[in-house]
């Protein structure tokens, strides 16, 4: 009888303790596309909610705004969106046609996730950013988010194993010694990792809320820095809890083409 | 002799400058749309800064006949009349700005385009597309579909491989759920050593009423 009541208490600390290792989350926004140009003028976008290297699928449910911002201006398209299925779960998509040169920053804004195994909701501000037409100014200025990564490397036009470099903003001031994960979008699933460490990768940004990812691999790279909240937000049964806010930027880098 | 070798030079310079003068960094585009009866039309040099009072070059596309030559005012921007040999023959126009040293860039209008234009008069400005699905379609992604890249077979086997890690040997779960302080998951194992130690207690507590 007690060996049972410890071994179930064991066992049952032990699942907690299994379901608890959950790997990261990101919030996504996937383009078609990151440089558009004359011969193809639009882009396809899916928004979704996901594990980008294990390719593990969370329910997104439709974003509170999404939005992009060319030249400080902003249009919502969050009318655009259709509901499609990413990983098995709910996601977005839309279309979306550039009919002027500019840098696009396109940006979701989810509404709160409850995550019951880390006890806190997640809100996970993510963005873009794709030039069209040979246009590559203001891809440095920010989006105007609660809280996001402003690149310091041009976001498109990159090659595998090049450095990241980007700044980490909440309420658009710097925040120092952020932590920031990273993880590869494994879209066509072949790749597999060593260990779970290699599967989302941990960076720290220096004083001044900086810092420098080198990308060893083409493809979409997430960048997630996560930071509390300074508010809290009722759980399911209406406990006010607290908030892990994300900054997610997604670029994508190319290899090299031969002649 | 002399001569070979002063034709070799020859041509080495020009292999070896020509294509460096064409990877310059600072690159010029260049971009047109139609506005009304008008062609517009806006260029920048890589970074944003404008080419002023440049020549621009408008040819038919396919023949490289030009049909007229214009040039940008301070802001690196264009326009002029849609011309009328072009509108009657829906000629396709290639745009050109050729600021010399190899600074060239060029857009392709084609007369879809600036003739559906000037019928519907759009500002210019950018509108989300309202048929997402006949662009997909027309032109399939190259990078990603994200959504059909991932079958059901891939996901359960994803599933079962980190289900299979999860859960192995105790020791390194415990290892890996002890790298910060509590969290949910230690408190709720806590309480389940609690309720073990209740037991324990509950147990001896009964043996004693039986002894007494």
């Amino acid at each position: 009888m007690i060996r049972k009541m410890i071994t179930t208490g064991c066992v049952a600390g032990l699942l907690l303790g299994a379901a608890g290792q959950a790997m990261a989350h990101f919030g996504m926004v996937i383009t078609s596309d990151n440089i558009v140009t004359q011969e193809k003028k639009s882009v396809e976008l899916t928004l979704s909610f996901s594990h980008p290297f294990e390719i593990i699928g969370m329910d997104l449910v439709k974003p509170e705004k999404f939005y992009v911002v060319r030249d400080g201006r902003k249009t919502s398209l969050l009318n655009s969106l259709k509901e499609t299925k990413v990983m098995g779960h709910k996601a977005w998509k839309t279309a979306y046609r550039m009919k002027r040169p500019g840098v696009y920053q396109f940006a979701m804004e989810p509404k709160p996730y409850w995550e019951p195994a880390e006890d806190v909701s997640i809100i996970h501000y993510t963005k873009t950013i794709i030039s069209a037409f040979g246009a590559d100014a203001g891809w440095d200025e920010p989006a105007g988010l609660p809280t996001e990564i402003v690149p310091m490397l041009r976001p498109f036009g990159n090659y595998a194993g090049n450095s990241f470099t980007g700044r980490v903003l909440m309420n658009g001031k710097p925040v120092p010694g952020a932590e920031v994960e990273v993880e590869l979008y494994n879209q066509d699933g072949s790749l597999a990792a060593p260990s779970d460490h290699h599967v989302t990768q941990v960076i720290k940004a220096d004083a001044n809320g900086i810092f420098t990812f080198t990308c060893p691999r083409a493809g979409w790279w997430g960048f997630a820095a996560l930071n509390e909240a300074d508010y809290t937000l009722p759980d399911p049964k209406g406990n006010p809890k607290g908030v892990e806010l994300g900054a997610v930027l997604w670029i994508y880098l190319d290899t090299y083409q031969t002649k | 002799m002399k001569k070979n070798i002063l034709t070799i030079a020859c041509l080495l310079t020009f292999i070896l400058c020509f294509p460096v003068t064409q990877a310059l960094a600072h690159k010029v585009r260049i971009f047109a749309y139609a506005e009304g009866n008008t062609i517009v039309g806006e260029t920048a040099f890589s970074g944003g800064r404008a080419p002023k009072d440049s020549e621009i070059i408008v040819q038919e596309a396919s023949s490289d006949m030009t049909l007229l030559t214009t040039r940008t005012d301070e802001h690196g921007e264009f326009r002029f009349p849609i011309p009328e040999q072009a509108r009657r023959n829906r000629l396709d126009l290639r745009i050109i700005i050729n600021v010399g040293e190899g600074h060239r860039g060029e857009w392709k209008l084609t007369a879809e385009e600036y003739l559906d234009d000037a019928e519907n008069s759009e500002t210019g400005e950018t509108v989300p597309v309202d048929t997402p699905e006949e662009i997909s379609s027309a032109a399939p992604a190259e990078k990603n579909t994200p959504t059909v890249a991932v079958n059901e077979e891939l996901i359960r086997k994803v599933v079962e491989d980190v289900m299979n890690r999860k859960l192995g040997p105790v020791k390194r779960m415990l290892a890996e759920s002890r790298e910060q302080g509590p969290t949910l998951q230690d408190i709720l194992g806590g309480i389940g050593y609690l309720l073990g130690l209740a037991g324990i207690i509950a147990w001896f507590q009964s043996k004693i009423k039986k002894g007494e």
